[in-house]
């Protein structure tokens, strides 16, 4: 490294280290999504269950 | 449970300040001159190991306020400070072997740094998994408690592998073991865009961390409901 003279092309790791980050954040951001859909989707269903147990 | 204003201004905020953050990486730090521009991935490895770090303190605190208090509040903080840790030093554990293959010939080596990480990650990883094996929730909780304080001794150790043992991996703040490699003197725009990275994976942590503490409340009113209709 110290020889030499000049800067290294290390764009394609660049773009890799960043795929990482967008693909690790982007799959967490959808599965909170999905997590949350899903529950709010129970609660509702749950719900009116119980208002058909209720009549 | 739709989301409240402030938080709605925080997650817009947020990824204002990622976008930000990315044209600062990719267009107002300099390329440095040894590394190429591999070096940018610097800003994001090292803020993504901050995240992590300052999840499991998170964890830390609100395990000991669960034990003490017994505000079942204090574990859901918890287990959501724990996910996000996880994910966020996966990224930075990948991220620095991606930076690792130009800069020191190999994507992995058994470094003091490269190895507590590791150790780090797979307590909490096994912290998570643990929670799923115990079927009481209040004993659940109370595992999880003691656990959050005890695999906390892996962060600090973490922290400081690189300041008291022997290492190849560079130290950005402070002075670096002369055998380090991937060392550089960052310039006044490369540490404007370091500082503003941390900056901005803070308010992301603040962010996520408030959307699931959203979720594990909505998970325990739908328990709460499911035995309700349960018992009618």
């Amino acid at each position: 490294m110290f020889l030499q003279e000049i800067t290294p092309d290390t764009s394609v790791y660049m773009f890799l280290g960043f795929s990482v980050f967008a693909i690790l954040g982007a799959g967490y951001v959808i599965s909170l999504l999905a997590r949350s859909r899903n529950l709010r989707r129970q609660a509702d269903k749950i719900a009116q269950m119980q208002v058909e147990t209720d009549e | 449970m739709q989301p409240n204003r402030s938080l709605r201004i925080l997650t817009m905020s947020t990824g204002l300040l990622v976008l930000l953050s990315l044209y600062m990486i990719f267009f107002y730090a300099p390329r440095e001159i040894i590394m190429g521009d591999v070096q940018r991935v610097f800003y994001y490895h090292v803020a993504a190991g901050w995240v992590g770090a300052l999840a499991f303190l998170v964890t830390l605190i609100v395990s000991i306020l669960y034990l003490v208090t017994n505000n079942v509040r204090w574990d859901q903080v918890a287990i959501s400070s724990v996910e996000i840790g996880v994910v966020f030093t996966t990224m930075n554990i990948a991220s620095g072997s991606i930076w690792a293959r130009p800069i020191w010939n190999t994507w992995w080596t058994w470094d003091p740094r490269l190895t507590t990480a590791t150790v780090m990650w797979l307590l909490y990883v096994a912290y998570l998994m643990l929670r799923q094996g115990l079927e009481d929730p209040e004993r659940q909780r109370r595992f999880a408690g003691v656990y959050g304080i005890v695999a906390f001794v892996s962060v600090p150790f973490t922290f400081l592998a690189i300041r008291i043992w022997r290492t190849i991996h560079p130290v950005i703040i402070g002075s670096s073991d002369p055998a380090a490699e991937g060392q550089f003197d960052m310039t006044t725009r490369m540490r404007t865009t370091f500082f503003f990275s941390l900056f901005t994976f803070t308010v992301l942590y603040t962010t996520l961390l408030w959307h699931r503490i959203r979720i594990e409340g909505l998970a325990s009113r739908v328990a709460i409901m499911k035995s309700r209709l349960w018992n009618d």
